[in-house]
């Protein structure tokens, strides 16, 4: 007989099954001997129960404060305001102010005594004022 | 549950082999079940000892192999007796209803229990579960050329044991 003969004559001899009865036996003694996993963090627990839930609202908020930053940092407008009270813009508003008094007669001196306190040139002071 | 999966899912597609070479290495049903439920519970333990394996088939075969010789050196320590060993040995093919076919597979038993325990691992990794030698040589530990050269003279003795009977079979 030669050697490929002996081989196949070898390799068709059947050998036994596993019972059948161990897969239970044995898997069933492999689970009772997985240790427990520990406990997870107090964050984990916390967020556990819908962790894609969390993380939507995390990245909404995230998307919120982006926005916010791009349309203008919320000190602006109140720098803005600030900026209205300057006394570069306080002026003109007097000035109109002042002109619709004007017209309304509430002010109907205001030109004459602007001119009444007006100083004039030394010359025209009064003799009694000047020095000898 | 993951790893009950997994569990699962490794007996299914390695236990039948595991069996195999348990039983020629220790001839024995019962130390087999034995040695198959100590690596179940090993691999429930470690989760992770078959990550970044390549040949599971392989690393499997290894371990059980590793256990049974552990085993087999208890036993050899405790047992005085070396026929109660004997004794327990069991045999590793299915009963045929041909009586030349028991008749052969009772012989090929006895020849192979006849053989040293590396010989006879070497033949049984590449007659039964068709192992390259170099796969063979991975399960073992040894070279390539160290598992052909064991297969050889395993298959060598084995013909000459059963020469009669199978030129009488056939």
């Amino acid at each position: 007989m030669n050697d490929d003969e002996f081989q196949q004559k070898l390799q068709s001899q059947r050998q036994r099954q596993i019972p059948a009865a161990w897969r239970s036996q044995i898997l069933a003694a492999a689970r009772q001997a997985t240790p427990e996993p520990p406990p997870l963090p107090w964050h984990l627990e916390w967020l556990w129960p819908c962790p894609q839930a969390w993380t939507a609202l995390a990245g909404a908020w995230i998307v919120v404060v982006l926005l916010q930053l791009q349309s203008g940092s919320p000190a602006q407008p109140v720098t803005e305001a600030a900026r209205g009270s300057t006394p570069g813009r306080m002026i003109p508003l007097a000035d109109r102010q002042r002109e619709l008094g004007e017209v309304l007669d509430l002010f109907p001196s205001a030109n004459v005594e602007e001119k009444k306190f007006r100083p004039g040139p030394r010359g025209e002071a009064a003799p009694s004022n000047r020095y000898v | 549950m993951a790893a009950d999966d997994q569990l699962e899912t490794i007996y299914d597609e390695h236990a039948q082999a595991l069996f195999g070479l348990l039983m020629s290495v220790t001839k024995s049903e019962a130390d087999t079940r034995d040695i198959l439920q100590d690596l179940f519970i090993k691999l429930a333990r470690e989760p992770g000892l078959l990550c970044g394996v390549r040949n599971h088939r392989a690393f499997l075969l290894r371990v059980c192999r590793n256990l049974a010789l552990d085993q087999m050196r208890r036993r050899a320590t405790h047992t005085k007796n070396c026929e109660a060993l004997a004794r327990e040995m069991e045999p590793a093919f299915v009963v045929s209803d041909d009586p030349d076919q028991n008749l052969f597979r009772r012989a090929l038993s006895e020849a192979l229990d006849g053989l040293p325990t590396e010989q006879r691992t070497v033949l049984h990794l590449k007659l039964w579960e068709g192992l390259t030698f170099e796969e063979i040589a991975e399960v073992l530990s040894l070279s390539a050329n160290t598992a052909a050269s064991r297969f050889r003279y395993g298959l060598d003795k084995l013909r000459a044991r059963l020469r009669h009977l199978y030129e009488e079979i056939n």
